[in-house]
């Protein structure tokens, strides 16, 4: 990786030595036209300034750099226990609270509404799909896509996936998605959307953080997790991060008291 | 008082032609009756042009043309035509009053503030005309200061036509006394008087008349004058809008009977969208072969008028539920709603448009289920697996965009596993402390994580047989219990002690016992 990484500033280097050398042959009043097409393309993105979708995770959109890019498909990968739906229903929130409309496609059925309350989304601006088949959710997503949805976040539940869909069918929304400036936010266990996703974001099995010691009474305080651009359009992939989410029990206590009680009823014993 | 008359000529004939916009153009005739005593009660034009009259039997009318296409009544189209009628009307005035299947008068007075000078009203005739063509349904006008001017004016064929308020009488005296479709014994002495205009009658001394012909002459003589007092009595709208048809011959698969039914679905937007509205109930009632009926109820999640949106739904429902016989004929009832409405803002957020959005949801009810589309709901009570959904029906977009915070509350999610995965737990060690899973009896909670404590595996029983998802692992870190009841009332109380675990593969789970069945549950992951 150092070596690529070398031999890619190496070639740049050498790329801005010749448009130096280059630029010497022209006049003066020409020389500021003679540039690169690295150089022009960063100038046409900071132009642009596309608007991004925060996360409302901070370490997620500093890797993402902003945030979730409008007309693209960006996949997360993870196992188990690694926050990858914590991060989507983050985003819906980030969605939801400016006033517009989200939707969730949850394959695998598997989304608490009191959790999606905790973390702030407005639910009467959360349209909730649930389909069976991976078919069903992409039909779906191109469906929401097309009407105008600013953020749909697929989530693909636990393996194995439940039907199979080609990468054409991938790339033609990743297309829609584009035309319209959605934002297409894929959950998966594995990778799923081939070529078409923008952003692959994977997520590394996470860690309980756990208060308490051996022998005393124990308290999920949270997980942590550690995630890696594996692909990030216009920049260099191999960015990583670390993500700390926080247990809903945990985040209402103080960091060495008792667990509160929670308003479902549950009721914690302290020794 | 100005009042329109709206006029559907051959109407038996104009209603079959809707369902069966093919034939137009064919020498088509409307029968009715049965066998050999079928008569022709409307023909078109090249059936007329080649000698078919109506009155005639079928057989003779065959006998001048065999290539002759005969249709039977369908009273199902005439009510659908009817309707039709009967909006294009309301397009002039809401008092409108249907005297017959094919007539319908209407109160324009005052119109002139839309349709301004000489030719307003003469414009006005033409746009409902012009309306009546895109609903398929040639109609005739006539506009005139009572019921009965108004009446003849839209028999005649150049039309519109209008009459002057005061100019009823001479409008009226050149028409031939047939017009006034007078009683028959009035008709014939009359016609035995040589009177043949409607001018004649009306110079007659009306104290003579009503002498010689009764009250009936004295009725037939104020209308050749022109006179005409009856009011207009306002005719109340249908609750829901029809269309339908019966089918040539029985039909036993979907596919053909969804070839008429979108016909018909494209008929009701046409009216639908006349009327600005759209469907929020859609019921398909089925005539089956040899009798009996079936209604199939279809609600909709949000108001559209989109037909392959309402297509697709019939579709799942016959799908779904099958006719349990041939189908003989149909009809498509809608009950009309107004359409989802949003006023933009000039400085909120970008917004789905409704109209979108309705059809929308639609077409994902009729791909995933009409219970998999919705908005999520927190359910009440205690357990962590019941949830509720609504119907998806956003607030209005705020009137500014609120800008999202940065940085959010950071928090966990538990995937519900619905249902909830059986496990089957495992202990390999003696009990070095007064208690731990799986029995934890309200004990104090424990420690797993230590060498000297006993060994706890979790495996999901369906997991033995294959089948996902796959739950297995020693606990190294389990917190609990927390006891949760919910029902107590009820037959079948709840009645759980809940841990958190992290497995020995990192996997971090919600897990319960249920106290009643002594059973253990997996029915939550954090991620």
């Amino acid at each position: 990786m150092a070596a690529l990484q070398t031999a890619q500033t190496t070639e740049t280097a050498g790329i801005n030595s010749c448009i130096a050398a280059l630029q010497t042959e022209f006049p003066a009043e020409l020389r500021s036209r003679i540039s690169s097409a690295t150089i022009l393309r960063g100038q046409l993105r900071a132009h642009r300034r596309e608007p991004r979708i925060t996360t409302t995770i901070p370490e997620l959109d500093n890797l993402l750099q902003g945030g979730l890019p409008s007309g693209a498909v960006i996949e997360l990968v993870g196992r188990r226990s690694c926050g990858r739906l914590s991060i989507l229903l983050a985003s819906l929130c980030a969605v939801t609270a400016s006033g517009k409309v989200a939707s969730l496609i949850d394959l695998g059925d598997q989304l608490d509404p009191r959790s999606a309350a905790d973390f702030g989304i407005e639910l009467d601006r959360l349209l909730w799909l649930r389909p069976q088949k991976l078919d069903d959710a992409l039909a779906a997503a191109y469906i929401l896509v097309e009407t105008g949805f600013s953020l749909l976040a697929l989530d693909l539940g636990l393996p194995p996936l439940r039907g199979r869909v080609s990468a054409a069918t991938w790339v033609r929304l990743r297309r829609v998605a584009e035309i319209h400036r959605a934002v297409l936010l894929v959950g998966s266990p594995y990778r799923v959307t081939g070529c078409a996703a923008t952003t692959i974001v994977s997520s590394q099995r996470g860690r309980g953080s756990w208060a308490g010691k051996t022998g005393t009474p124990r308290l999920l305080r949270g997980l942590a997790t550690h995630l890696m651009a594996d692909k990030l359009q216009g920049h260099r992939p191999q960015r990583t991060t670390t993500v700390f989410f926080t247990s809903p029990d945990a985040a209402f206590a103080a960091p060495s008291s008792t667990p509160r009680l929670r308003d479902t009823g549950r009721e914690s014993h302290a020794i | 008082m100005r009042i329109a008359c709206l006029f559907a000529p051959l109407f038996v004939l104009a209603a079959r032609l809707r369902s069966e916009p093919n034939l137009r153009g064919e020498a088509v005739a409307v029968c009715e009756g049965n066998g050999t005593t079928a008569r022709i009660m409307a023909a078109s034009r090249p059936s007329r042009q080649a000698g078919i009259r109506a009155g005639m039997t079928l057989v003779q009318a065959r006998g001048i043309m065999p290539s002759l296409i005969a249709r039977g009544r369908d009273s199902t189209c005439e009510r659908s035509a009817h309707e039709a009628l009967l909006e294009i009307s309301w397009t002039l005035s809401p008092q409108v009053e249907a005297t017959a299947d094919d007539q319908i008068f209407s109160d324009v007075s005052g119109m002139d503030g839309l349709y301004p000078g000489k030719i307003g009203e003469e414009t006005m005739g033409r746009e409902a005309i012009a309306v009546a063509d895109s609903l398929h349904l040639p109609i005739r006008v006539g506009i005139a200061s009572n019921k009965l001017a108004a009446q003849i004016a839209s028999s005649l064929p150049q039309s519109p036509v209008v009459v002057d308020a005061g100019d009823e009488a001479a409008f009226l005296a050149p028409l031939p006394l047939s017009h006034l479709q007078l009683e028959g014994r009035t008709a014939s002495t009359l016609q035995r008087w040589g009177i043949t205009r409607i001018g004649d009658l009306a110079r007659l001394p009306a104290d003579r008349v009503s002498a010689r012909l009764g009250s009936d002459g004295l009725v037939a003589h104020r209308a050749a004058c022109g006179v005409d007092h009856r009011p207009l009595v306002p005719h109340r709208p249908p609750p829901v809008l029809t269309e339908g048809m019966e089918l040539e011959w029985p039909v036993v698969t979907i596919e053909p009977l969804l070839f008429a039914v979108r016909q018909s679905l494209d008929r009701l937007h046409r009216r639908l969208t006349r009327q600005e509205l759209a469907c929020s109930l859609l019921e398909l009632e089925l005539d089956l072969e040899p009798e009996g009926t079936e209604r199939h109820t279809i609600g909709l999640p949000a108001p559209t008028r989109d037909v392959d949106a309402l297509l697709a739904l019939i579709r799942l429902e016959l799908e779904s539920r099958p006719p349990q016989s041939a189908i003989a004929a149909f009809r498509c009832m809608v009950t009309p709603d107004a359409p989802r409405r949003g006023q933009l803002t000039l400085f909120g957020p970008e917004d789905v448009h409704p109209q979108k959005l309705a059809t929308a949801l639609a077409r994902l009810a009729a791909r995933l289920g009409p219970d998999r589309v919705g908005s999520p709901r927190v359910a009440e009570g205690h357990c962590p697996e019941s949830y509720g959904h609504v119907n998806f029906e956003p607030p209005p977009t705020p009137r500014f965009e609120r800008s999202p915070e940065k940085v959010g509350r950071g928090l966990l999610t538990v995937r519900v596993l619905r249902p909830p995965v059986e496990l089957e737990v495992i202990t390999d060690a003696p009990l070095e402390m007064t208690t731990s899973l799986p029995d934890s009896g309200g004990d104090p909670p424990i420690s797993t994580d230590s060498k000297n404590h006993r060994r706890i595996r979790l495996t999901s029983i369906a997991s033995l047989t294959g089948e996902k998802p796959r739950i297995q692992g020693l606990v190294r870190i389990a917190s609990g219990p927390w006891q949760l009841e919910d029902g107590w009332w009820s037959d079948r109380p709840v009645q759980r002690e809940y841990w958190d675990i992290e497995l020995s593969d990192g996997g971090l789970y919600r897990i319960y016992r249920d106290r009643n069945s002594g059973s253990w549950f997996a029915d939550g992951l954090y991620d």
